[in-house]
């Protein structure tokens, strides 16, 4: 029981870092509050929902749904946001307007009705480990999430790619004076925040399946990790997801009458006793 | 004398056509009166978070919690104790103003990303309470069964008493706007440094602001559970408050006419196209992405300089009432006005 | 050469240049002084493209780039050690070097480790824990991989030790042999006058005198005229 218990809380807290870290980097970087982030979650789970009913082959329903949002994001970006940078009035109405068009597109071509994608065969049974039934696919969580980790941080922070992004979110006028095209930069930025949050879209289904309303529900989850874990680093990013994914599984277990509320307790109390996050956010609480 | 004169007519023509567009629904069919009502009371509690987010610049993104709160209040005085109505709204308005101290002592520490996500968070703490705290709040089904203060029953009645709210709610803010404390307000928003170093209280400031607000909000909260008959956790979930927040984006945060103007497109937008086509979600988006586009400050500044034009009579009104950014000489501080722009604009 | 014709600039309500026009020839080193609050920062952000004027024209070699994007202009050749010793704070001393490498420079990282060999110690180390001087330094050496044509230097002395003031006197030289042109905004009168072979002097967001440096350092009553201080450090009265 009590590793099932654990393997549910790491397992979803890889999900929940997958789901995050786009957004902490791009709000780190772009200083833009991106509220149509959950909405990739939402159309990768329903694109790679179809590609699983279509072709039964799981791989390529995570890369369909990438592809689709990270399509959705450049096409945000290059055609909308790159022009409203810095003006967060401006952000928050296309962010949201956008949020109500995909969320409504979905709805008109999947229907209001709860969907959980098939995982992949082979992967939909569970392991009997140490007199505990673990279910494989939630093993396979583990892994992508710790992959992911492991090159997100492998980019950050050893390549040349990395410190300029790292360069920008500390200073980023500083940065365009020693060349940086830091423009260029944020749009791979957002890009492959929305590509990755779009795969978690999939990766999720299984899971936490696909619904409307799930845009909703994981953009707030996303942006309560940023806040807590502190935005615009990977590793804010990852403690966030693990404070957030064992506070919610443990929560529900031993208070499941406010296990909605549970996390966004855990939120204020962060906030409050340590304002920046867990890993320090620079400049974030100026407007 | 004449300058006198000249300013009553101004203030008669004023009151003459607020009073017409107040009006004006009566004569339409109950469903309308009602869509009406429920835009005065979304426009109430536009403008109570315009003073927050337009005036001061925070943007909450729980201003429904006041809202909630205060909905609640009379709501359970009502059902549950069968108070009077001037006891529900008395109570409701104090209990969202004691949120308001409660909740401003807290948030007014943070700005920025933070302040909308901790205001985030305590609205969704209160909506979890709701909709779980089955015996207090009657759970996911909420608290029916509430009544309307006494000659005002019947849907038209109720409207007048309504459009009567709103017609008090507007002079209050209108005052506030113009007042030296809305220019403190906006001086914050601009410098809050400068504020300090001219002597003003800043934290004191702001923390009034959000009581204000608060108050103001929990008003539109006791006229929305007169209204509906029923309260449930809907009035404290985010969609109400994001709903809020971007009526205010939409019409033009920081002037008086902006959040009414971003009340009234959204309630209509929502109700009436709802009933064309089931695709108003993707109408809504569509139109917040043009306003963007077309009218980055908000839809009342671009407007109402054509409509000024258009009714040129009319101009002088027009371009007095609530102009955010550059309010007119009349209420001014003039002393104020140097201290905060020393630059002379 | 660098000209700047009518430049007007405008911090939101504030009318910081007026019509500011200056000029500085290629290969030689102008000194930007005056009091504080002058406006010669701000020139300098403008160049740089930190800021766009609101009227005027800013020409490098003939080429209008008065509303270019500032990382065309570092492209173009130009590199800014902005005031207060303006470093990459999170990342490492090679990583602020790194990022900013020019590959046709004529000084490598290497280069820059042999003129300041204390930033070799701490290559690995968090720009934010080197002390003042070494962050002066790094400042220094990140412009030098930038391989620049136009070097814009923002009171580099500022608050450093005589020895880093020395290292930063070199640097310049070094600099001015390459043929490197360069802007020198400095409050330490006699470095600024040994180093610069033009002066212009600002007051209130214009150039109220431009002459040759060695005239400058001659006449103290210029000096006293327009800064209020002469080479001696006295100060004269205001």
């Amino acid at each position: 029981m009590v590793l099932e218990q654990l393997v549910n809380a790491v397992s979803y807290s890889m999900l929940l870092f997958l789901l995050a870290v786009g957004l902490s980097v791009t709000l780190g970087l772009l200083r833009v509050v991106n509220l149509t982030h959950g909405s990739y979650y939402l159309l990768g789970g329903y694109v790679g929902l179809s590609v699983v009913r279509w072709t039964h082959n799981f791989l390529l329903a995570t890369g369909a749904g990438a592809a689709t949002t990270a399509a959705l994001a450049a096409l945000m970006f290059w055609g909308l946001l790159r022009r409203f940078l810095g003006q967060e009035s401006a952000q928050v109405l296309i962010t949201f307007g956008s949020l109500f068009i995909v969320a409504d597109g979905c709805l008109a071509i999947w229907g209001g009705q709860t969907y959980t994608i098939p995982p992949p065969p082979g992967l939909s049974s569970s392991l009997l480990l140490a007199g505990a039934h673990i279910p494989t696919y939630l093993l396979l969580l583990i892994a992508v999430g710790a992959t992911g980790a492991a090159a997100v941080y492998w980019v950050f922070e050893r390549t040349r790619v990395g410190a300029m992004v790292r360069a920008a979110v500390d200073d980023r006028e500083l940065a365009e004076a020693c060349g940086v095209d830091v423009r260029a930069l944020s749009f791979g930025v957002f890009t492959l925040g929305g590509a990755i949050a779009g795969l978690a879209g999939v990766l999720g289904g299984p899971v936490i399946g696909v619904y409307p309303g799930a845009d909703l529900a994981v953009l707030l989850l996303a942006l309560v990790i940023v806040v807590v874990g502190g935005a615009g680093s990977m590793l804010g990013a990852l403690l966030g997801s693990l404070v957030i994914g064992f506070v919610t599984t443990y929560g529900s277990l031993y208070f499941p009458e406010i296990a909605s509320g549970i996390v966004y307790l855990a939120m204020v109390l962060v906030i409050l006793f340590r304002p920046q996050g867990l890993v320090p956010a620079r400049g974030l609480d100026q407007t | 004398m004449r300058g006198q004169r000249a300013g009553l007519m101004a203030w008669g023509f004023r009151v003459m056509v607020v009073g017409m567009v107040l009006a004006a629904p009566l004569g339409l069919p109950p469903f309308y009166v009602n869509l009406s009502g429920q835009v005065l009371i979304y426009a109430i509690l536009a403008l109570s978070l315009d003073l927050l987010a337009g005036v001061l610049g925070l943007w909450s993104l729980g201003h429904a919690a006041a809202f909630g709160v205060a909905a609640y209040t009379a709501a359970f005085l009502a059902e549950r104790l069968g108070v009077s109505w001037g006891i529900q709204l008395i109570s409701g308005l104090g209990v969202a103003a004691a949120l308001g101290c409660v909740g401003g002592l807290v948030v007014m520490r943070v700005r920025g990303l933070y302040f909308m996500m901790l205001t985030l968070g305590i609205a969704q703490v209160l909506w979890a309470l709701a909709e779980n705290w089955t015996g207090l709040t009657g759970g996911a089904d909420g608290i029916p069964g509430i009544g309307r203060p006494s000659p005002f029953i019947t849907t038209n009645s109720f409207y007048v008493f309504l459009a009567a709210c709103f017609a008090l709610n507007l002079l209050v803010l209108w005052a506030i706007h113009r007042s030296n404390y809305g220019l403190i307000l906006r001086g914050i928003r601009d410098n809050a440094l400068r504020m300090e170093a001219l002597g003003v209280a800043t934290f004191r400031a702001r923390l009034g602001a959000y009581v204000l607000a608060s108050t103001i909000g929990g008003f539109a909260g006791v006229l929305f559970a007169w209204q509906q008959g029923l309260v449930s956790p809907g009035v404290l979930s985010v969609d109400t408050s994001a709903e809020t927040l971007l009526m205010v984006i939409l019409g033009g945060a920081g002037t008086l006419g902006g959040p009414i103007l971003g009340a009234v497109i959204v309630v209509l937008l929502e109700t009436l196209v709802s009933t064309i086509t089931a695709r108003w979600m993707t109408a809504l988006g569509v139109c917040y992405i043009l306003t963007v586009l077309g009218a980055p400050q908000g839809l009342y500044p671009v407007l109402m300089p054509k409509v000024a034009r258009v009714f040129a009579t009319w101009g002088r009104w027009f371009g007095g009432i609530g102009d955010g950014k550059r309010a007119r000489v009349e209420g001014d501080s003039p002393s104020l006005r140097r201290a905060t722009h020393p630059e002379g604009h | 050469m660098l000209e700047l014709e009518g430049i007007d600039v405008f911090y939101g309500p504030s009318h910081v240049l007026h019509a500011l026009t200056a000029h500085v020839e290629e290969g030689e080193v102008l000194a930007l002084l005056g009091r504080s609050g002058a406006g010669k920062t701000t020139t300098l952000k403008t160049v740089m493209g930190w800021l766009r004027p609101r009227a005027g024209r800013i020409r490098w070699r003939g080429q209008d780039i008065s509303h270019w994007e500032s990382v065309r202009i570092a492209r173009l050749g130009f590199a800014m050690v902005a005031q207060g010793r303006r470093v990459f704070p999170s990342l490492s001393v090679a990583e602020n070097l790194g990022i900013a490498l020019n590959p046709t420079s004529p000084w490598s990282l290497e280069d820059v480790y042999q003129l300041f060999p204390r930033l070799e110690e701490r290559r690995y180390q968090a720009a934010n824990t080197l002390s003042g001087g070494e962050q002066q330094m790094l400042s220094l050496g990140r412009a030098l991989v930038r391989g620049p044509r136009v070097l814009l230097l923002d009171e580099p002395t500022e608050g450093m030790a005589p020895a880093i003031v020395q290292l930063t006197h070199q640097v310049v030289e070094m600099l001015r042999e390459a043929g490197i042109t360069v802007v020198l905004v400095e409050q330490n009168l006699a470095f600024a006058l040994s180093l610069a072979a033009r002066v212009a002097v600002m007051n209130k967001g214009q150039v109220v005198y431009e002459g040759r440096a060695q005239e400058f350092a001659a006449h103290r009553e210029l000096q006293v005229q327009y800064l209020g201080v002469s080479t001696t450090g006295l100060r004269v009265g205001s």
